[in-house]
């Protein structure tokens, strides 16, 4: 049996990530090959620190919160059995955000990362989403919805396109504002769109790309086939469950809005509607042409 | 509920902004966004400290509604807000 790397350096959505070094999980292989691709050699500063819980000697900010995750679905606990639960410890510092839990495994170290990522990104301008990307003639595509929404079955069904993730993506907002601009230039300008790693199991290894957003898509499958841009206000009710955001403060909940209403300002929202067979990339790339 | 003589402020946890006229609002405590039309957008921007008995002018004013009307569909607008906790007594 082959050894496998564990990086402890990543960079995701524009983000520095550090894990503990030598990291030992129970599947390491299938580890290795979801974040590898996002391996950086240096990462530079951290933004996101994951610590093992089994490491007692981690010094870990004050003014922490804790997430209760859901190690058979790998979320948040959301049926409040207890069963299979596993706490991670989350605090924000020095501008970036530290997440201490157990990392024993894939699901582990992933929902650690993207623990970390979710609560940090709103507050540099950025989100996490629930959703399938796609890459077609060097822009991307992002379909927020929950599972069964059919985001996988249009993002697969994109004529012409990569698809670059299937379950998790960032968007965020390009340039020399990323990471600590005011929120107010954030309906301004390119938003990029990039996968998140999972942790395997029935999802495949990600793209590491990151590609301009042209449009932030809303599926209804088993409609006639159309494309309808949707106002703004609507657009941000109806992207907000997409949101990978698991603790609400006000501060948050500003937060994540902000985020939307620069997002909805500075990317088309629309909704696509098609049949099983139907060509509706055509007529999405159309749309969003200039 | 007769919410016309409560005094209302908006939820200090809740946070919204208006788009394109329309006040989106996301509240903590149910983790949940809502959206209001134009009258109920009117409505929140005026219905901080006050009482349904002060904005009922307000909205007969700016809309083709009687106040009979106005005070019964305030009444009930003020009920569903403050059960999405969206509103709190004040």
């Amino acid at each position: 049996m082959g050894r496998h790397v564990i990086p402890d350096r990543l960079r995701i959505g524009g983000l520095a990530i550090s894990l503990p070094p030598a990291l030992a999980v129970t599947d390491a292989a299938n580890l290795a090959a979801h974040i590898g691709p996002f391996a950086v050699a240096d990462s530079g500063p951290p933004d996101v620190v994951v610590l093992s819980d089994l490491d007692p000697s981690a010094d870990f900010p004050a003014g922490s919160f804790r997430i209760e995750v859901n190690r058979v679905l790998g979320g948040p606990d959301g049926d409040g059995d207890g069963r299979s639960v596993k706490p991670y410890d989350l605090a924000f510092a020095n501008g970036g955000i530290a997440v201490r839990g157990p990392l024993d495994d894939a699901i582990g170290v992933v929902s650690a990362i993207h623990l970390g990522l979710a609560h940090l990104l709103p507050r540099r301008g950025g989100l996490m989403l629930h959703a399938s990307a796609v890459r077609a003639a060097g822009v991307g595509f992002v379909f927020p919805g929950a599972s069964g929404s059919g985001k996988t079955t249009a993002a697969e069904g994109f004529h012409g396109g990569e698809m670059l993730a299937d379950e998790r993506c960032i968007v965020r907002p390009e340039g020399a504002g990323w990471g600590g601009a005011s929120t107010s230039t954030m309906g301004q300008g390119r938003w990029l769109l990039h996968a998140a790693p999972m942790w395997g199991g029935k999802y495949g290894p990600v793209v590491p790309a990151a590609v301009p957003l042209a449009a932030v898509v809303l599926v209804r499958k088993d409609a006639p086939l159309g494309v309808e841009v949707v106002p703004a206000a609507a657009a941000m009710t109806r992207l907000a469950p997409g949101v990978v955001q698991n603790r609400y403060d006000a501060a948050a909940a500003e937060a994540v809005l902000a985020v939307l209403a620069g997002l909805v300002a500075a990317v088309p929202v629309i909704e696509v509607s098609f049949r099983p067979g139907d060509r509706f990339s055509d007529v999405l790339v159309r749309s969003v042409r200039p | 509920m007769n919410a016309l003589r409560s005094r209302f402020r908006r939820n200090p946890d809740a946070a919204f902004r208006v788009i394109d006229g329309q006040a989106v609002i996301v509240v903590p405590a149910t983790q949940s966004m809502h959206t209001l039309n134009e009258v109920g957008t009117f409505i929140w921007q005026r219905c901080e400290g006050r009482t349904a008995d002060e904005i009922v002018p307000e909205i007969t004013a700016e809309f083709d509604v009687d106040e009979p009307t106005a005070r019964a569909d305030l009444d009930a607008f003020f009920a569903e807000l403050a059960a999405k906790k969206m509103l709190v007594l004040g």
